[in-house]
């Protein structure tokens, strides 16, 4: 049968644009996750937190949304959580507050149980061996209060956390190579805006 | 139905849009380098929209339409099922507007819940519009595959959403919480990582 182009009427009527209009609407139902996916992805972390407290649709989507944006990080890094490792993404990427307020979430690295070394940070304290079972990608130290003996964690440094196809696998399989790094002109450990003004340490492997 | 139309002009080709109850049409048709947008008198908003060809290729939808268009047929049909003829409209009016300024990328994520904080102050205008509208130009922009101006709407609908919390989105939107109190108090128990200081 002849598809009847040139009247609209009568195209409604065929089953070729009925067929249409089906395959459409059922098209249409997955494109609205495709679109509030969209939408997701302009939005930070934290509100996306909220908005996955919203009701169970966007629950579910808002976890999608933070496990598609993350997902060069997931390999290799253990955070239990899709939200916790969009906010390391977010600190990765310098978006939202560093320190003072707002979620700050620590990342562990694999294959920690191997040591580290930690020298040239400006900040004697930073210096030193360390082997823990994480490494935290922002540098700290626990610092105590004489008057008030109150314990605080001052987050000094951050480096940007190498994965595969960033850099040559000997960089990436450990991301605290930073002279690696250093050598080749890229950055490696950064300020913060407490210890702008002072060098910021090297780190490197000492077993491999 | 959708006749051609008639510009008078040999330097245009025609795109005739209409709606019925299923949605809009647009009938192209190649004859040079200017298309011409025309909503005839049966659907009751009738008006005619000069439209450069280039404006009309903004939509990946037309010109892959266009690109596969061989045959001898003047006029090529693309079904619009759900884009509304003034949704259309708004549709060409962003496009037309993006050839003369086009519009900066929009970070992600947002910075700002105020748009005109993070794109040109025009596009931050044009997204100020009633919920319903926005949607429909969202599901336009989706449908015809117009990339800036999906992430113009969706980035509005998403800096509706920033720093609000979870009631005042449901506010926001119309939603209903369909969480039964025992999950509430989970989900809060979860996200209370992302809440603590």
């Amino acid at each position: 049968m002849a598809i009847p182009r040139d009247d609209v009427v009568a195209l409604q009527e065929t089953a070729e644009y009925g067929e249409f209009i089906f395959a459409f609407s059922r098209l249409g139902e997955h494109f609205v996750d495709d679109v509030l996916l969209r939408i997701f992805e302009f939005v930070d972390c934290s509100s996306l937190v909220r908005a996955g407290a919203v009701c169970h649709r966007f629950r579910e989507l808002s976890t999608r949304s933070a496990e598609q944006r993350t997902h060069r990080l997931v390999d290799g890094r253990i955070l239990g959580s899709a939200m916790r490792t969009l906010r390391a993404q977010e600190q990765i990427d310098g978006v939202g507050p560093r320190e003072g307020c707002g979620p700050f979430v620590r990342i562990p690295m694999l294959g920690l149980p191997r040591r580290v070394r930690v020298s040239g940070a400006g900040d004697a304290e930073y210096d030193g061996r360390f082997s823990n079972e994480t490494i935290l990608w922002y540098m700290s130290k626990e610092v105590q209060d004489d008057a008030t003996r109150e314990i605080t964690q001052i987050f000094s440094f951050w480096a940007k956390l190498l994965v595969t196809g960033d850099a040559a696998p000997d960089v990436c399989q450990y991301p605290s190579q930073t002279s690696i790094l250093s050598r080749n002109g890229n950055p490696a450990w950064q300020n913060l805006t407490s210890t702008l003004g002072v060098p910021a340490p090297m780190v490197e492997l000492l077993d491999n | 139905m959708f006749p051609p139309g008639e510009s008078g002009e040999r330097n245009h080709c025609l795109v005739s849009g209409g709606r019925s109850k299923h949605g809009s049409f647009l009938l192209i048709s190649l004859f040079a380098l200017r298309l011409k947008f025309h909503f005839p008198q049966v659907s009751n908003e009738g008006d005619d929209f000069p439209v450069d060809i280039e404006v009309a290729r903004m939509s990946e939808l037309v010109k892959g339409m266009l690109e596969d268009d061989n045959d001898d047929e003047e006029v090529t049909e693309i079904p619009l099922p759900n884009v509304k003829a003034a949704v259309l409209r708004k549709v060409i009016e962003f496009c037309q507007h993006y050839q003369k300024e086009p519009m900066t990328e929009i970070e992600k994520p947002l910075k700002s819940a105020q748009m005109a904080e993070v794109v040109q102050k025009w596009y931050a205008d044009f997204v100020a519009v009633e919920q319903v509208l926005l949607f429909e130009l969202i599901l336009a922009a989706n449908y015809m595959d117009i990339k800036p101006l999906l992430d113009l709407t969706c980035a509005t609908v998403a800096s509706m959403i920033k720093g609000k919390t979870p009631e005042e989105i449901r506010k926001t939107f119309n939603i209903a919480n369909d969480f039964s109190p025992e999950e509430e108090a989970q989900v809060r128990e979860e996200n209370k990582w992302c809440e603590e200081p």
